[in-house]
Protein backbone atom coordinates (compact mmCIF):
# COMPACT_ATOMS: atom_id res chain seq x y z
CA UNK A 1 0.00 0.00 0.00
CA UNK A 2 2.60 2.41 0.93
CA UNK A 3 4.93 1.61 -2.05
CA UNK A 4 2.05 2.08 -4.14
CA UNK A 5 1.46 5.25 -2.73
CA UNK A 6 5.14 6.39 -2.87
CA UNK A 7 5.19 5.49 -6.78
CA UNK A 8 2.15 7.70 -7.41
CA UNK A 9 4.15 10.49 -6.10
CA UNK A 10 7.05 9.55 -7.82
CA UNK A 11 4.86 9.32 -10.81
CA UNK A 12 3.26 12.38 -10.13
CA UNK A 13 7.02 14.00 -8.97
CA UNK A 14 8.11 12.79 -12.81
CA UNK A 15 5.35 13.89 -14.59
CA UNK A 16 5.70 17.77 -13.71
CA UNK A 17 9.63 17.35 -14.48
CA UNK A 18 8.82 16.15 -18.12
CA UNK A 19 5.71 18.99 -18.38
CA UNK A 20 8.39 21.78 -17.49
CA UNK A 21 11.31 20.20 -19.44
CA UNK A 22 9.41 20.14 -22.48
CA UNK A 23 7.44 23.47 -21.65
CA UNK A 24 11.17 24.74 -21.30
CA UNK A 25 12.11 23.80 -24.45
CA UNK A 26 8.46 24.26 -26.54
CA UNK A 27 7.35 27.85 -24.93
CA UNK A 28 7.95 30.64 -27.41
CA UNK A 29 9.77 33.22 -24.67
CA UNK A 30 11.84 33.83 -21.85
CA UNK A 31 8.36 34.88 -19.38
CA UNK A 32 6.77 31.70 -20.14
CA UNK A 33 9.50 29.14 -19.77
CA UNK A 34 10.30 30.49 -16.67
CA UNK A 35 6.82 29.69 -15.45
CA UNK A 36 7.31 26.30 -16.76
CA UNK A 37 10.28 25.93 -14.54
CA UNK A 38 9.44 27.31 -11.46
CA UNK A 39 6.12 26.31 -10.93
CA UNK A 40 6.38 22.69 -12.85
CA UNK A 41 9.59 21.58 -11.37
CA UNK A 42 8.65 23.03 -7.71
CA UNK A 43 5.43 20.70 -7.68
CA UNK A 44 7.91 18.04 -9.13
CA UNK A 45 10.35 18.24 -6.67
CA UNK A 46 7.69 18.50 -4.13
CA UNK A 47 6.01 15.29 -4.54
CA UNK A 48 9.52 14.16 -5.50
CA UNK A 49 10.29 14.97 -1.83
CA UNK A 50 6.88 13.76 -0.27
CA UNK A 51 7.52 10.17 -1.87
CA UNK A 52 11.11 9.96 -0.08
CA UNK A 53 9.81 11.11 3.01
CA UNK A 54 7.43 8.75 3.11
CA UNK A 55 10.42 5.84 2.05
CA UNK A 56 12.98 7.71 5.27
CA UNK A 57 13.63 5.63 8.30
CA UNK A 58 13.95 8.64 10.42
CA UNK A 59 12.45 12.29 11.39
CA UNK A 60 16.26 14.21 10.81
CA UNK A 61 16.11 12.84 7.06
CA UNK A 62 12.67 13.80 6.50
CA UNK A 63 13.42 17.22 7.91
CA UNK A 64 16.46 17.31 5.57
CA UNK A 65 14.37 16.59 2.98
CA UNK A 66 11.82 19.16 3.46
CA UNK A 67 14.22 21.59 4.51
CA UNK A 68 16.00 20.78 0.77
CA UNK A 69 12.44 21.75 -0.97
CA UNK A 70 12.13 25.16 0.83
CA UNK A 71 15.61 26.26 -0.05
CA UNK A 72 14.95 25.28 -4.35
CA UNK A 73 11.69 26.63 -3.85
CA UNK A 74 13.41 29.65 -3.05
CA UNK A 75 16.35 29.68 -4.59
CA UNK A 76 14.13 29.34 -7.88
CA UNK A 77 11.77 31.57 -7.58
CA UNK A 78 14.80 34.05 -6.93
CA UNK A 79 16.35 32.99 -9.83
CA UNK A 80 13.34 33.19 -11.90
CA UNK A 81 12.71 36.87 -11.17
CA UNK A 82 16.17 37.65 -11.48
CA UNK A 83 15.89 35.79 -15.07
CA UNK A 84 12.88 37.63 -15.75
CA UNK A 85 14.24 40.94 -14.95
CA UNK A 86 17.60 40.28 -16.79
CA UNK A 87 15.08 39.01 -19.66
CA UNK A 88 12.79 42.56 -19.75
CA UNK A 89 16.06 44.53 -19.71
CA UNK A 90 17.54 42.58 -22.65
CA UNK A 91 15.03 43.66 -24.55
CA UNK A 92 13.92 47.38 -23.15
CA UNK A 93 17.78 48.26 -23.47
CA UNK A 94 18.29 50.93 -21.05
CA UNK A 95 14.90 53.00 -21.93
CA UNK A 96 11.22 51.91 -21.55
CA UNK A 97 11.54 50.43 -18.23
CA UNK A 98 9.48 52.43 -15.36
CA UNK A 99 10.64 51.79 -11.52
CA UNK A 100 8.85 47.71 -11.43
CA UNK A 101 9.62 47.04 -14.65
CA UNK A 102 5.47 45.69 -14.70
CA UNK A 103 4.83 48.53 -18.02
CA UNK A 104 7.34 46.66 -19.88
CA UNK A 105 5.76 43.43 -19.44
CA UNK A 106 2.29 44.32 -21.76
CA UNK A 107 2.50 41.82 -24.39
CA UNK A 108 6.22 41.27 -23.45
CA UNK A 109 7.63 38.68 -26.36
CA UNK A 110 11.56 38.54 -25.33
CA UNK A 111 13.10 36.77 -28.30
CA UNK A 112 13.54 33.01 -27.70
CA UNK A 113 16.94 31.84 -26.51
CA UNK A 114 18.78 35.35 -25.60
CA UNK A 115 21.10 35.06 -23.66
CA UNK B 1 21.53 -1.54 -14.79
CA UNK B 2 19.44 0.34 -17.07
CA UNK B 3 19.67 3.70 -15.10
CA UNK B 4 23.56 3.01 -14.80
CA UNK B 5 23.39 2.70 -18.80
CA UNK B 6 21.20 5.76 -19.28
CA UNK B 7 23.49 7.50 -16.68
CA UNK B 8 26.40 6.58 -18.89
CA UNK B 9 24.67 7.33 -22.07
CA UNK B 10 23.83 10.90 -20.66
CA UNK B 11 27.74 11.34 -19.34
CA UNK B 12 29.16 10.88 -22.62
CA UNK B 13 26.40 12.92 -24.27
CA UNK B 14 27.01 16.12 -22.64
CA UNK B 15 30.73 15.50 -22.66
CA UNK B 16 30.97 14.90 -26.13
CA UNK B 17 28.18 17.83 -26.41
CA UNK B 18 30.32 20.45 -24.93
CA UNK B 19 33.53 19.63 -26.16
CA UNK B 20 31.89 20.53 -29.51
CA UNK B 21 29.71 23.02 -29.11
CA UNK B 22 30.38 26.84 -31.09
CA UNK B 23 27.86 28.62 -28.28
CA UNK B 24 30.48 29.09 -25.40
CA UNK B 25 27.47 30.18 -22.85
CA UNK B 26 26.12 26.73 -24.32
CA UNK B 27 29.40 25.09 -23.37
CA UNK B 28 28.96 26.35 -20.12
CA UNK B 29 25.48 25.77 -19.13
CA UNK B 30 26.74 22.09 -20.60
CA UNK B 31 30.17 21.86 -18.08
CA UNK B 32 27.40 22.69 -15.15
CA UNK B 33 25.09 19.92 -16.51
CA UNK B 34 28.40 17.39 -16.99
CA UNK B 35 29.38 18.08 -13.52
CA UNK B 36 25.59 17.67 -11.93
CA UNK B 37 25.65 14.00 -14.06
CA UNK B 38 28.77 13.36 -12.86
CA UNK B 39 28.09 13.43 -9.54
CA UNK B 40 25.18 11.22 -10.16
CA UNK B 41 27.72 8.35 -11.44
CA UNK B 42 29.85 8.76 -8.44
CA UNK B 43 27.01 8.53 -5.90
CA UNK B 44 26.24 5.37 -7.99
CA UNK B 45 29.65 4.01 -7.28
CA UNK B 46 29.51 4.67 -3.78
CA UNK B 47 31.98 7.18 -3.38
CA UNK B 48 29.56 10.21 -1.97
CA UNK B 49 32.84 12.25 -0.92
CA UNK B 50 33.78 12.63 -4.40
CA UNK B 51 30.27 13.54 -5.85
CA UNK B 52 29.87 16.51 -3.10
CA UNK B 53 33.15 17.62 -4.33
CA UNK B 54 32.64 17.34 -7.52
CA UNK B 55 28.91 19.11 -6.97
CA UNK B 56 30.42 22.18 -5.42
CA UNK B 57 33.19 22.34 -6.95
CA UNK B 58 33.41 21.38 -10.38
CA UNK B 59 29.68 22.26 -11.07
CA UNK B 60 29.46 25.25 -8.23
CA UNK B 61 32.36 27.12 -8.27
CA UNK B 62 33.63 26.77 -11.76
CA UNK B 63 30.49 27.09 -13.46
CA UNK B 64 30.22 30.27 -11.55
CA UNK B 65 33.82 31.59 -12.45
CA UNK B 66 33.06 30.61 -16.27
CA UNK B 67 30.47 32.64 -16.19
CA UNK B 68 31.99 35.64 -15.06
CA UNK B 69 35.13 34.37 -17.74
CA UNK B 70 32.68 34.09 -20.90
CA UNK B 71 31.03 37.37 -19.55
CA UNK B 72 34.54 39.19 -19.24
CA UNK B 73 35.21 37.96 -22.80
CA UNK B 74 31.97 39.66 -24.19
CA UNK B 75 33.52 42.63 -22.65
CA UNK B 76 36.87 43.00 -23.21
CA UNK B 77 37.45 40.50 -26.44
CA UNK B 78 34.27 40.34 -27.90
CA UNK B 79 35.44 38.48 -31.30
CA UNK B 80 36.90 35.63 -29.25
CA UNK B 81 33.39 34.15 -28.92
CA UNK B 82 33.43 33.79 -32.36
CA UNK B 83 33.40 29.85 -33.46
CA UNK B 84 36.11 30.53 -35.76
CA UNK B 85 39.23 30.97 -32.55
CA UNK B 86 38.21 28.12 -31.05
CA UNK B 87 37.41 25.82 -33.69
CA UNK B 88 40.76 23.69 -33.96
CA UNK B 89 40.57 23.07 -30.21
CA UNK B 90 36.92 21.82 -30.67
CA UNK B 91 37.66 19.15 -33.35
CA UNK B 92 41.32 17.95 -30.97
CA UNK B 93 39.75 17.99 -27.61
CA UNK B 94 37.53 15.36 -27.84
CA UNK B 95 39.96 13.45 -30.10
CA UNK B 96 42.02 13.64 -27.06
CA UNK B 97 39.11 12.87 -24.64
CA UNK B 98 38.01 10.03 -26.54
CA UNK B 99 41.33 8.48 -27.09
CA UNK B 100 42.65 8.74 -23.24
CA UNK B 101 38.88 7.23 -22.17
CA UNK B 102 39.90 4.30 -24.37
CA UNK B 103 43.08 4.46 -23.00
CA UNK B 104 41.66 4.13 -19.56
CA UNK B 105 38.98 1.34 -20.24
CA UNK B 106 41.25 -1.01 -21.80
CA UNK B 107 43.88 -0.72 -19.06
CA UNK B 108 40.80 -1.38 -16.51
CA UNK B 109 40.00 -4.47 -18.30
CA UNK B 110 43.29 -5.98 -18.88
CA UNK B 111 44.99 -5.44 -15.95
CA UNK B 112 46.18 -8.29 -13.95
CA UNK B 113 44.03 -9.17 -10.95
CA UNK B 114 46.64 -10.25 -9.16
CA UNK B 115 47.34 -6.61 -7.97
CA UNK B 116 46.08 -6.77 -4.76
CA UNK B 117 43.59 -4.15 -4.38
CA UNK B 118 44.21 -0.85 -2.27
CA UNK B 119 40.97 -0.37 -0.43
CA UNK B 120 40.72 -3.78 2.23
CA UNK B 121 44.31 -2.45 3.29
CA UNK B 122 43.30 0.84 4.13
CA UNK B 123 40.09 -0.29 5.71
CA UNK B 124 42.21 -2.44 7.65
CA UNK B 125 44.26 0.64 8.72
CA UNK B 126 41.44 2.85 9.10
CA UNK B 127 40.65 2.40 13.55
CA UNK B 128 44.26 3.32 13.56
CA UNK B 129 43.64 6.92 11.82
CA UNK B 130 42.90 10.13 13.01
CA UNK B 131 39.42 9.68 11.37
CA UNK B 132 37.03 7.30 10.94
CA UNK B 133 35.61 8.41 7.70
CA UNK B 134 38.37 6.37 5.09
CA UNK B 135 38.49 9.32 2.51
CA UNK B 136 38.97 11.61 5.40
CA UNK B 137 41.91 8.71 7.01
CA UNK B 138 43.74 9.10 3.18
CA UNK B 139 43.41 12.90 3.02
CA UNK B 140 44.49 14.13 6.33
CA UNK B 141 46.19 11.09 7.43
CA UNK B 142 47.84 8.46 5.50
CA UNK B 143 48.52 10.62 2.56
CA UNK B 144 47.96 14.03 4.23
CA UNK B 145 50.92 15.55 2.48
CA UNK B 146 48.57 15.44 -0.75
CA UNK B 147 46.39 17.67 0.73
CA UNK B 148 49.08 19.53 1.76
CA UNK B 149 50.33 20.00 -1.60
CA UNK B 150 46.79 21.13 -2.92
CA UNK B 151 45.97 23.53 -0.66
CA UNK B 152 49.43 24.98 -2.19
CA UNK B 153 48.58 24.84 -5.71
CA UNK B 154 45.53 27.00 -4.50
CA UNK B 155 47.42 29.54 -3.15
CA UNK B 156 50.12 29.27 -5.81
CA UNK B 157 46.80 29.81 -7.89
CA UNK B 158 45.45 32.95 -6.51
CA UNK B 159 48.91 34.34 -6.36
CA UNK B 160 49.23 34.04 -10.13
CA UNK B 161 45.65 35.29 -10.27
CA UNK B 162 46.81 39.02 -8.12
CA UNK B 163 50.14 38.59 -10.31
CA UNK B 164 47.92 38.93 -13.49
CA UNK B 165 45.79 41.37 -12.12
CA UNK B 166 48.40 43.60 -10.68
CA UNK B 167 47.71 46.75 -12.89
CA UNK B 168 43.87 46.55 -12.61
CA UNK B 169 42.11 49.55 -11.61
CA UNK B 170 40.73 50.13 -7.82
CA UNK B 171 38.14 47.69 -6.98
CA UNK B 172 34.32 48.72 -8.52
CA UNK B 173 31.63 50.01 -5.77
CA UNK B 174 29.78 47.35 -4.94
CA UNK B 175 26.25 46.87 -5.92
CA UNK B 176 23.68 47.65 -3.17
CA UNK B 177 21.28 45.53 -1.84
CA UNK B 178 18.84 47.81 -2.45
CA UNK B 179 18.86 47.84 -6.52
CA UNK B 180 17.65 43.85 -5.71
CA UNK B 181 15.37 42.92 -3.22
CA UNK B 182 14.52 39.88 -4.00
CA UNK B 183 17.84 38.74 -4.12
CA UNK B 184 18.66 40.12 -1.29
CA UNK B 185 16.19 38.70 0.72
CA UNK B 186 17.74 34.96 -0.50
CA UNK B 187 20.82 35.76 0.68
CA UNK B 188 19.87 36.76 4.08
CA UNK B 189 17.98 33.64 4.35
CA UNK B 190 20.56 31.20 2.61
CA UNK B 191 23.97 32.54 3.77
CA UNK B 192 23.52 31.77 7.79
CA UNK B 193 22.20 28.38 6.23
CA UNK B 194 25.20 28.05 4.46
CA UNK B 195 27.64 28.92 7.36
CA UNK B 196 25.59 26.44 9.75
CA UNK B 197 26.08 23.80 7.05
CA UNK B 198 29.89 24.29 5.81
CA UNK B 199 30.91 24.12 9.42
CA UNK B 200 28.58 20.62 9.82
CA UNK B 201 30.73 19.25 7.15
CA UNK B 202 33.84 19.81 7.98
CA UNK B 203 33.07 18.56 11.13
CA UNK B 204 31.34 15.91 9.33
CA UNK B 205 34.16 14.84 7.29
CA UNK B 206 36.25 13.08 10.54
CA UNK B 207 32.84 10.08 10.15
CA UNK B 208 31.42 10.54 7.44
CA UNK B 209 31.34 11.74 3.90
CA UNK B 210 32.40 15.93 4.26
CA UNK B 211 35.41 17.51 4.59
CA UNK B 212 37.24 20.66 4.16
CA UNK B 213 37.18 21.15 0.51
CA UNK B 214 33.30 20.52 0.08
CA UNK B 215 32.86 22.71 2.95
CA UNK B 216 35.07 24.75 1.72
CA UNK B 217 33.12 24.95 -2.34
CA UNK B 218 29.78 25.37 -0.10
CA UNK B 219 31.32 28.70 1.58
CA UNK B 220 33.11 30.12 -1.30
CA UNK B 221 29.34 29.90 -2.93
CA UNK B 222 27.88 32.03 -0.35
CA UNK B 223 30.54 34.02 -0.63
CA UNK B 224 29.93 34.21 -4.11
CA UNK B 225 26.63 35.24 -3.65
CA UNK B 226 27.64 37.86 -1.15
CA UNK B 227 29.65 39.81 -3.86
CA UNK B 228 27.03 39.21 -6.44
CA UNK B 229 24.13 40.75 -4.27
CA UNK B 230 26.19 43.85 -2.78
CA UNK B 231 26.08 42.45 0.70
CA UNK B 232 30.11 41.92 0.66
CA UNK B 233 32.70 44.42 -0.91
CA UNK B 234 35.54 42.69 -2.40
CA UNK B 235 38.61 43.61 -0.26
CA UNK B 236 42.07 44.98 -2.10
CA UNK B 237 44.52 42.11 -3.20
CA UNK B 238 46.79 43.01 -0.90
CA UNK B 239 44.82 43.79 2.33
CA UNK B 240 46.30 42.39 4.53
CA UNK B 241 42.99 40.67 6.43
CA UNK B 242 42.92 38.90 2.61
CA UNK B 243 46.34 37.86 2.54
CA UNK B 244 45.97 36.12 5.98
CA UNK B 245 42.87 34.60 5.51
CA UNK B 246 44.48 32.91 1.94
CA UNK B 247 47.34 32.12 3.73
CA UNK B 248 46.52 30.51 6.58
CA UNK B 249 45.47 27.06 5.61
CA UNK B 250 49.00 26.36 3.81
CA UNK B 251 50.54 27.92 6.76
CA UNK B 252 48.90 26.03 9.47
CA UNK B 253 49.29 23.04 7.51
CA UNK B 254 52.93 23.06 7.23
CA UNK B 255 53.05 24.21 10.76
CA UNK B 256 51.63 20.81 11.74
CA UNK B 257 53.86 19.08 9.23
CA UNK B 258 57.29 20.55 10.67
CA UNK B 259 55.80 20.16 14.28
CA UNK B 260 54.89 16.16 13.65
CA UNK B 261 58.43 16.33 12.20
CA UNK B 262 59.81 17.40 15.34
CA UNK B 263 57.77 15.72 17.61
CA UNK B 264 56.77 12.48 16.07
CA UNK B 265 59.96 11.87 13.68
CA UNK B 266 57.79 11.48 10.80
CA UNK B 267 56.33 14.41 8.39
CA UNK B 268 52.18 14.72 9.35
CA UNK B 269 52.28 11.74 11.97
CA UNK B 270 49.82 12.81 14.52
CA UNK B 271 50.44 11.91 17.91
CA UNK B 272 48.88 8.83 19.07
CA UNK B 273 46.72 10.15 21.78
CA UNK B 274 45.25 13.65 19.57
CA UNK B 275 44.96 12.82 16.09
CA UNK B 276 41.33 13.65 15.74
CA UNK B 277 41.88 17.06 17.22
CA UNK B 278 44.76 17.69 15.03
CA UNK B 279 43.05 16.83 12.18
CA UNK B 280 39.66 18.59 12.98
CA UNK B 281 41.83 21.82 13.60
CA UNK B 282 43.84 21.62 10.21
CA UNK B 283 40.54 20.88 8.32
CA UNK B 284 38.89 24.08 10.18
CA UNK B 285 41.52 26.43 8.98
CA UNK B 286 41.39 24.91 5.24
CA UNK B 287 37.91 25.37 4.78
CA UNK B 288 38.39 28.94 5.35
CA UNK B 289 40.82 29.46 3.58
CA UNK B 290 39.94 27.30 0.65
CA UNK B 291 36.80 29.22 0.47
CA UNK B 292 38.60 32.96 0.83
CA UNK B 293 40.77 31.46 -2.34
CA UNK B 294 37.81 30.45 -4.85
CA UNK B 295 35.51 33.36 -3.62
CA UNK B 296 38.95 35.30 -4.04
CA UNK B 297 39.14 33.75 -7.80
CA UNK B 298 35.34 34.95 -8.81
CA UNK B 299 36.38 38.50 -7.52
CA UNK B 300 39.44 38.53 -9.72
CA UNK B 301 37.50 37.69 -13.10
CA UNK B 302 36.28 41.28 -12.53
CA UNK B 303 33.08 40.81 -11.48
CA UNK B 304 30.21 40.83 -13.93
CA UNK B 305 27.14 41.69 -11.69
CA UNK B 306 28.42 44.80 -10.12
CA UNK B 307 29.09 45.81 -14.12
CA UNK B 308 25.63 44.62 -14.87
CA UNK B 309 23.96 46.86 -12.62
CA UNK B 310 26.16 49.45 -13.44
CA UNK B 311 24.33 49.39 -16.90
CA UNK B 312 20.78 49.29 -15.37
CA UNK B 313 21.26 53.06 -14.59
Amino acid sequence: MMDLLVLLLLACGGFFFLAGTVGLLRFPDVLTRIHTLTKADNLGLGFTVLALALLADSWIVRAKLVLIWLLVIGATATTGHLIARAGLEARDGLEGRDETGLEARDGARLGAGDH
Amino acid sequence: MAFDVALCVLVAGLALRLLTTRDLFEAVILFVSFGLALALVWVRIGAVDVALAEVALGAGVTGALLVNARRRLEQKAPEWLEAAHYRPAAAVLPALCGAFAGVAGLVALTAPRAVQPLAPRILERVPDAAATNPVTAVLLDFRAYDTLLEIGVLVAGITAVWALERGRPAVPPAATAEDEPVLAELVRWIVPLTVMTAIYLTWLGAYEPGGAFQAGALLAGAGVLMLASGFLRPYAPHSPVLRTVVAAGLFVFAAAALATVFAEGALLRYPAAGGYVWVLAIEAVLTVSIAAILAEFFVDVPSAPQQASGEQR
